[in-house]
């Protein structure tokens, strides 16, 4: 009885599995792998950036803002500085080119910053030892991932952009140590250092045309975050 | 079953495709006898794809990896199923059993039916088993290792998995 059990199982299995041939299968390749939620977050993130990058460099101005800014004097000033590392509790990561952080400091008191995720717009005047931040305003794009370097370079960034109870600004503005050495910048706020590399030059926005009769001297940033 | 990845391998896009190409038909036939319909079984086989594309680790015997994945993975559809048969009045695989074997006219895909069915009918751990051993050809030893038992623990639900399916095939005259 078992010598027949043990025949009839294996027919059974083998029967079974001949009628499964390669031309009746749902999938005879192999599926390609979609890219994993967190990649497509950092991809979207991005993007809005992008766009937000666009819409600053075409001029649009979104911000009633009558505060011209001007920015003299400094080594930073009319360059655009790429992040090369940030440090922060005595750790020093270093910052892939391919995340795109950088900061310019347009001649006409501009204020343009990327964090990676985000585009972030104001003005800017230069200050002894540093520079001071002002009507700030930045895309909304939040970060899900979990990379600390990213993350510290978010929360630098935010810092240098907005004021908080701890780095002691008043309630709208911002005042961060900055220094030049040789071709780098190194900016301290919050217990955050970030290095930058000098990358070029920093252009003043495209500001439109002022109508007849009137004088424009907004933001051209685009809508802020953070009330006036 | 072939072997096209010998060795220890990062697995690749490239090595990845080519081992699909050469197991998917194979292992969907293994699925098949675990989870006994071949929708399942391609679902079981692709996860296990799928895992492996995520996770590009490193293989010594893609074979016996890919085995003991699908094995997994059917045991997991195996419980949900069983989960789902407590809120359905009549099991869902066992009728579409009964309608396919209506329809066919051989005695002989009657008896493979029958002899499925009992199959089937068996504990998740016998029902490995049996398949590894009848299906797979695989030696007890090789069964336990695959299995992370003892040859002992393999013998055992062997011989449990043979006594049920003499009774149950000898009381539907198979």
């Amino acid at each position: 009885m078992s010598d027949d059990i043990e025949r009839a199982l294996s027919e059974a299995f083998h029967g079974r599995a001949a009628t499964i041939t390669a031309d009746r299968l749902r999938h005879p390749e192999l599926r390609t792998k979609r890219p994993s939620r967190l990649r497509r977050s950092i991809i979207v993130a991005t993007g809005l950036a992008v766009i937000a990058g666009i819409l600053i460099a075409g001029g649009y101005v979104l911000s009633g803002r009558n505060t011209p800014a001007t920015s003299t004097g400094a080594a930073y000033v009319g360059s655009r500085w790429e992040l090369s590392s940030v440090q922060h509790d005595g750790k020093r990561s270093p910052v892939p080119a391919s995340y795109g952080v950088d900061i310019a400091f347009a001649p006409g008191g501009t204020i343009v910053m990327s964090d990676s995720v985000n585009a972030l717009s104001g003005h800017y005047t230069t200050a002894p030892g540093g520079f001071t931040t002002s009507d700030m305003a930045t895309t909304l794009a939040g970060y899900v991932g979990t990379d600390p370097v990213r993350t510290q370079i978010i929360e630098a960034i935010d810092a240098i952009t907005f004021p908080s109870a701890t780095n002691g600004t008043s309630a709208s503005s911002v005042t961060v140590d900055a220094r030049v050495v040789a071709d780098q910048l190194i900016i301290t706020v919050a217990g955050y250092q970030l290095t930058l590399d000098r990358a070029g030059p920093a252009a003043d926005p495209a500001r439109p045309a002022p109508t007849s009769g009137a004088t424009s001297s907004t933001n051209p940033g685009f809508t802020s975050a953070s009330p006036a | 079953m072939p072997s096209p990845v010998s060795g220890a391998a990062h697995l690749g896009e490239t090595e990845l495709t080519e081992l699909y190409q050469a197991c998917y038909l194979d292992l969907v036939r293994f699925a098949v006898q675990l989870v006994d319909d071949q929708a399942t079984a391609e679902d079981v086989v692709q996860d296990v794809f799928a895992a492996l594309q995520a996770r590009h680790r490193r293989l010594d015997d893609p074979v016996r990896y890919l085995r003991t994945a699908v094995l997994n993975r059917a045991r997991s559809v195996l419980r949900r199923r069983r989960t789902a048969r407590l809120f359905l009045t009549a099991p869902p695989f066992r009728a579409r059993e009964h309608a396919h074997a209506a329809d066919e006219s051989s005695v002989r895909h009657d008896e493979r039916t029958t002899v499925l069915a009992a199959v089937a009918r068996l504990p998740h751990r016998q029902r490995e088993v049996v398949v590894l051993r009848y299906y797979e050809e695989l030696g007890i030893g090789e069964i336990a290792a695959l299995l992370e038992i003892t040859s002992g623990a393999v013998s055992s639900s062997l011989n449990r998995a043979l006594a049920t399916l003499s009774t149950s095939l000898g009381e539907d005259h198979v």
